[in-house]
């Protein structure tokens, strides 16, 4: 009986089932180049290749525009400036200012950081639904809440930044077409 | 608007002709990816703009990744918003034999990177030669510096006198 168990669960009945590997035997891939190899370097086929982070840049917006369009904004990796309102550590999300404009941002994938209100912010990430769990959020903050939050990748203070200038060049790069 | 990189007609002994081939061009991120390869040395120089040929860059942006591969390399990719671009800092024998001088960059700093261009696994690169930590101000001047250079390169070919 367990004889049987053991030829069931046997590496070479349950093979079929894993997921295929998509190493070429060594002799196509050989033939394939056209070259020997030697031993200590591993043949590779296209799927084989070094995982490469495709980082998208993260466009620099205005909250008021994301404010304006949402729907317009989903999925975008955005650049996002203005001023920490405030910030929940129980749902680790922050509420950025910038004028009339406000965006939660959810600072999940920053780790432990300080953050002080009234201090100048910039996140980049992705434009993305809602947290399902919101019901911690004050009242006063529901008020700037949106159907969608930024999911910030990268934060940093930017203390200093004149926004006037700031403002100009993003302008700038957008009458020449580059953002 | 993309800029339109034409290959140069010149020579390759005339290339230092061009005041752009000795110091490392003001570009955008995205304009890198845009770069059509010189032959025959088309993995370390490119042509950009009106003929103009390009071997080193400088450029201004935030670091989004930091990999640090044992001691002899860091990766970095920086954004500046118009893309992203990855910049290798070999270590030198000096920082392997003490890891405590060696500066690394975090994630969220604003840079300023020179070095030269190289093509590795297919993939354009910075190998970078100078690093420093910028204030935030300094990008939005970047920017504006970049744009002007961009119409510059755009606009003037790289001609001499002669033709």
């Amino acid at each position: 009986m367990f004889g049987f168990l053991r030829t069931a669960f046997s590496t070479k009945i349950l093979r079929p089932f894993t997921a295929p590997h998509h190493h070429q035997p060594a002799a196509v891939a050989e033939a394939a180049r056209g070259m020997k190899v030697r031993s200590s370097v591993k043949l590779m086929c296209d799927k084989c290749s070094f995982v490469h982070m495709d980082l998208v840049a993260g466009k620099p917006v205005f909250l008021e525009e994301i404010v304006a369009s949402e729907s317009a904004f989903n999925g975008q990796s955005v650049r996002v400036t203005g001023t920490l309102h405030s910030y929940s550590p129980a749902l680790e999300s922050a509420v950025l200012v910038e004028g009339q404009s406000a965006l939660i941002v959810d600072t999940k994938l920053l780790g432990v950081v300080k953050y002080h209100v009234g201090q100048t912010y910039q996140f980049i990430g992705v434009l993305g639904p809602a947290a399902a769990a919101s019901s911690g959020i004050d009242d006063d903050d529901m008020l700037c809440a949106r159907t969608i939050w930024l999911h910030a990748r990268v934060g940093r203070v930017v203390d200093g930044l004149d926004m006037a200038v700031y403002r100009r060049a993003i302008t700038e790069l957008r009458a020449a077409s580059i953002l | 608007m993309n800029l339109e990189n034409r290959p140069c007609t010149r020579p390759q002994t005339e290339w230092g002709l061009d005041p752009l081939f000795w110091v490392p061009a003001k570009l955008f991120n995205g304009d890198l990816t845009r770069l059509v390869s010189a032959e025959p040395l088309s993995s370390t120089v490119f042509y950009i703009g009106n003929q103009h040929v390009i071997k080193a860059v400088e450029l201004v942006g935030i670091v989004v990744s930091v990999e640090r591969r044992a001691l002899k390399m860091i990766y970095y990719q920086i954004d500046d918003g118009t893309g992203v671009i990855s910049c290798v800092h070999f270590t030198t024998p000096t920082e392997q034999a003490e890891p405590d001088t060696l500066e690394c960059y975090r994630i969220g700093d604003s840079v300023c990177v020179r070095g030269r261009l190289a093509v590795y696994r297919g993939q354009l690169e910075v190998i970078i030669r100078e690093c420093e930590i910028v204030d935030p101000n300094q990008e939005s001047l970047a920017w504006i510096e970049r744009l002007s250079i961009r119409k510059f390169l755009a606009s003037s070919p790289f001609a001499t006198s002669t033709q």
